[in-house]
């Protein structure tokens, strides 16, 4: 029977109950192998917003490095103005893209961000560390604001408002006290046309100002380029000066008495001798002179020996853009010079572009895409290798089989490279989570008032991208702590001789298919004692527990929630939450967090993930008919199930009175069934159902185990281990969310349910408590 | 009541036994919706769902959810051991864009929503003819549907959307 659809009217979308539809395709009978072919609209409106919250996002990202190499300059003493401007033509560019796409807060912030770089491109404020904080106290906004305008969340309106009050207000403080240099040096006093002076922009006017002052000589020259041939000359012009010194303004002399050439004036300044500068020049037909002052007749005395030499490539195009300019003796090539500095702009960006190999961004869900066909052809071969046997049944055809099976080893070999490809464009490298964390370093260490150099090794290292996303919160709470708990104050550093500046260290590898981070602090560390001590005067853990914690246990203890070392929560961190989550968290990524420390040497916490989250390492397991996967990440072992060795135990284990248990390796191990976990709704079970034990069939023993929580899920068959690509379940199944992470084609035709044994163990836990202690209570009495 | 008349659509028309009185009912599926029908695929029971989803299949490596129609509309009591899609009988695959939140678990950034197609199956007793019918835009009980006149009678017509989730029950 054909179910084709003859012709389809449009129009008659129909919505109800508040939902879209936009499904077609094509009816068949199933079996005769028809394409499923649906598609579904995008909206272009939102395609477009992706796109900008991308491009916004990595802005903001390149202008968070380029601030970090800034701080890290300004801290030798040399705050290259270069930096400064590309963190204001990013800011240029996001203010742009901000009135394009997203009216509103980001604009105005974008604004005001830039007003405070122009200040200090200006020298009108000084480049400070207060000045520094506010910068990276932007970026900080900047992320907070994308990321809600992301998740279609409202504006952090008041974070934003209180950081533009922050801007307002340095500006106007920083203003008063005017940056030093500008202000001393009187231009008027060097033998300059008072006309070139007066068309010289701030910024140009600030740059000469600051490199006279810095004992720098003033050069002019003339030179004349062929109209056609303007943007290559400056081009050439610029290479030539780029080590020597630095181009302060170009200006066309209007002097030409052709029309196809121009003569352009420059302004230099440097602190090369006056024959290299001209011998650079000299190819380009210029002609130099020295600028000296009105009232000297020698050259100036040498540089001081500690200033540092400023290497300008004059690349504030973008800043000039929209500044009108008159040139000193006519405007008749104005346009032509504007062009030509555009122009060079343009060819800078092309040669940097060059450098690197093109990229496109491509939408996350594309990859997915992918994925999921490359799973479907990852089926092909079952399929073939069936047909294989079967022609091997008959000797006519043994030969074909051999010659398939060859072709079949091929599709496998071929179907893999495609998929470790696929997962390979999802990689990108760990260093965008370390400048966060940099920057995060440098703002917790000053307001907790410390001293502390991170160093980051391996921020190459490639990880799915979305794994990175997420792991950076966790990190950013490792750091948080490191610097806050671990790190100490000053005097008591130099009371133990350790140096003063203490030092974050993080460090990324890859090892085999997963990556460790490893984040090393030489603070205080800590005492396992101390920590099962605060564990028990907290109540998570009760005396007799406490005594059977060995060194190892004792540092998980970290992990429980509501632990904290700290008797009252300090301003950056010590509230008792934070450690679980960041357990909790890399859990869910599939990856585990270890952690080792030493007292008065420092502490260290380990993460181990998997490299992309595409791929997630499970135990495949059948309980009651029903196939699902463990992710490895938290099983400890998998052992035949004795029943006879059960017992029911008198003894309290975590809060529960009464379970049952297996002795296993000097400790009671509880037990539970994972179809029971799952299937039996919490309130089905009380005290009255048959024990485990009547109910425990044959099977294995999965132990799982997570900090505080060890248990054996009781299971009647394994499977063994996979790799396996997790998919989302679908929307009609969410309730099933609490617990089940997704669902996996295992491609044998069967489906695993992946298990989020993290909430399973939880539950188990929690559901244990009230429905057993009245009976306890009972039997107390 | 007033009634509004709007474009007649082509859907194909299902019988599904076991309804209350033991008549066969006719039901309608907008053929715009519905992908392929399908012999009864091996099933996965999926834990902490309306008891209305039967589970989870797979169709050429994608997820289906099906769903048990007489439970979900509360027509017939549930019998977990009936053979609710013996080997004559079929599954109607319907097309969905849900939109949902991404699970964090599966590494997605936090509030991170995406629009995907979902597969839903309904379990049916025959497909016995498509049609195209005209509609007085009317919902009767069972919410979601509306009334359709067909050849062979009146029939209930069911959307995807609104079968996908389950209505809150209150508990028996």
């Amino acid at each position: 029977m054909s179910l084709r659809d003859p012709g389809r009217g449009d129009g008659e979308d129909v919505r109800e109950d508040g939902a879209e539809f936009d499904a077609h395709a094509s009816v068949r009978e199933a079996g005769d192998g028809a394409e499923l072919y649906t598609h579904a609209s995008s909206e272009p409106g939102l395609l477009l917003e992706s796109e900008f919250l991308a491009e916004a996002q990595e802005i903001v990202d390149a202008a968070s490095r380029t601030l970090l190499a800034l701080d890290e300059a300004r801290s030798r003493g040399d705050a290259s103005p270069l930096l400064l401007g590309d963190v204001f033509r990013a800011v240029h560019t996001l203010k742009g893209l901000a009135g394009l796409f997203r009216p509103g807060l980001l604009g105005t912030l974008a604004h005001e961000y830039e007003e405070l770089l122009q200040d200090l491109r200006l020298g009108r404020t000084p480049l400070d560390g207060e000045a520094m904080d506010l910068l990276f106290r932007g970026i900080e906004t900047f992320g907070v604001l994308l990321a809600a305008i992301e998740a279609g969340l409202p504006e952090p309106e008041p974070e934003v408002r209180a950081l533009l009050a922050a801007l307002a207000r340095s500006r106007n403080a920083l203003g008063r006290a005017k940056s030093d240099h500008d202000g001393a040096v009187k231009l008027e006093s060097w033998a300059l046309d008072p006309n070139i002076l007066a068309v010289l922009t701030e910024y140009e006017e600030h740059r000469l100002r600051l490199a006279v002052a810095s004992g720098q000589r003033l050069f002019r020259a003339e030179v004349r380029f062929a109209l056609a041939t303007l943007d290559d000359g400056i081009e050439q012009l610029k290479t030539r000066l780029i080590d020597l010194g630095e181009i302060v303004t170009y200006l066309p002399t209007g002097d030409g008495d052709d029309l196809l050439s121009i003569d352009l004036e420059i302004l230099v300044v440097s602190r090369a001798p006056v024959d290299l500068l001209a011998a650079a020049l000299e190819p380009l037909g210029a002609r130099l002179e020295e600028v000296r002052r009105r009232d000297e007749t020698l050259p100036p005395p040498a540089a001081p020996a500690e200033a540092a030499v400023l290497r300008d490539r004059d690349r504030d195009d973008a800043a000039e853009t929209g500044e009108t300019r008159a040139s000193p003796g006519g405007d008749k090539h104005l346009a032509v010079v504007d062009e030509g500095r555009e122009g060079r702009s343009a060819g800078d960006r092309n040669e940097q572009a060059l450098e690197r190999v093109p990229t496109v961004r491509v939408a996350i869900d594309r990859i997915d895409g992918l994925l999921d066909v490359v799973g479907e052809l990852g089926l092909l071969p079952f399929a073939v290798a069936r047909l294989e046997s079967s022609l091997r049944q008959n000797p006519l055809t043994r030969r074909e089989a051999g010659e398939l099976s060859r072709l079949r080893r091929s599709l496998e070999r071929h179907i893999g490279r495609i998929r470790s490809g696929i997962l390979a464009t999802r990689m990108v490298p760990l260093a965008q989570v370390v400048d966060r964390l940099t920057r995060a370093v440098r703002q917790i260490a000053r307001e907790g008032e410390k001293q502390v150099t991170f160093v980051a090794t391996g921020a190459e290292t490639e990880l799915d991208k979305l794994l990175v996303e997420e792991l950076t919160e966790p990190l950013l709470h490792l750091v948080r702590n490191a610097v806050d708990h671990g790190i100490e104050a000053k005097a008591t550093r130099e009371r133990l001789q350790k140096p003063v500046v203490g030092t974050l260290a993080l460090n990324a590898f890859q090892k085999g298919n997963q990556v460790v981070v490893e984040l090393e602090d030489d603070g205080a560390g800590m005492h396992p004692e101390a920590l099962v001590a605060r564990a028990i005067g907290l109540g998570l853990i009760s005396p007799e527990e406490g005594r059977t914690y060995g060194r190892n246990e004792a540092f998980s203890l970290v992990f429980l929630p509501g632990f904290t070392t700290r008797a009252e929560a300090g301003p950056l961190s010590g509230r008792g939450v934070g450690m679980d989550v960041v357990k909790t968290n890399i859990a869910a990524l599939g990856g585990t967090v270890e952690v080792e420390s030493e007292p008065d040497i420092g502490s260290k916490f380990t993460l181990t993930l998997p490299i992309t989250l595409a791929v997630l390492q499970v135990l495949v397991v059948v309980a009651d008919g029903t196939t699902f996967c463990l992710p490895l990440a938290n099983l400890e072992e998998v052992f035949p199930l004795d029943v006879n060795a059960v017992r029911r135990s008198p003894l309290r284990e975590m809060g529960r009175e009464i379970q049952e248990v297996l002795p296993h390796r000097d400790a009671p191990l509880p037990l539970a069934p994972l179809g029971t976990l799952l299937f039996d709704a919490p309130e089905a079970g009380d005290a009255r159902t048959p024990s485990l034990r009547e109910r425990l069939r044959p099977g294995f023993v999965v132990v799982a185990n997570f900090p505080g929580k060890r248990i054996g899920i009781v299971v009647d068959a394994v499977d063994g281990q996979q790799g396996i690509v997790v998919k989302a379940l679908p929307a009609a199944l969410r309730s099933a969310r609490s617990v089940l992470a997704g669902a996996t084609d295992l491609g044998d035709h069967r489906i695993g349910l992946v298990v989020d044994l993290g909430a399973v163990v939880d539950e188990f836990v929690r559901e244990a408590r009230p429905r057993l202690s009245p009976l306890a209570i009972e039997e107390r009495l | 009541m007033t009634q509004l008349t709007v474009a007649p659509i082509e859907v194909a028309l299902c019988t599904l036994s076991g309804s209350a009185g033991g008549e066969e009912e006719l039901w309608a599926f907008r053929l715009d919706e519905a992908a392929e029908i399908v012999k009864p695929p091996t099933i996965t029971r999926v834990p902490r769902v309306d008891p209305s989803i039967r589970g989870l299949f797979l169709l050429r490596g994608r997820l289906v959810t099906l769903i048990d129609l007489g439970a979900r509309l509360g027509l017939r009591r549930l019998h977990p051991e009936l053979p609710w899609l013996a080997p004559q009988r079929r599954a109607i695959v319907l097309a969905h864009v849900a939109r949902r939140r991404d699970d964090p678990r599966l590494g997605a950034p936090r509030g991170h929503r995406r629009e995907e197609q979902e597969l839903l199956a309904i379990g049916v007793d025959a497909i016995v003819g498509v049609e195209r019918v005209s509609r007085e835009l009317r919902a009767v009980p069972p919410s979601g549907s509306e009334l359709v006149r067909t050849s062979r009678g009146p029939a209930f017509l069911l959307g995807a959307a609104a079968l996908a989730f389950p209505p809150r029950r209150e508990e028996p």
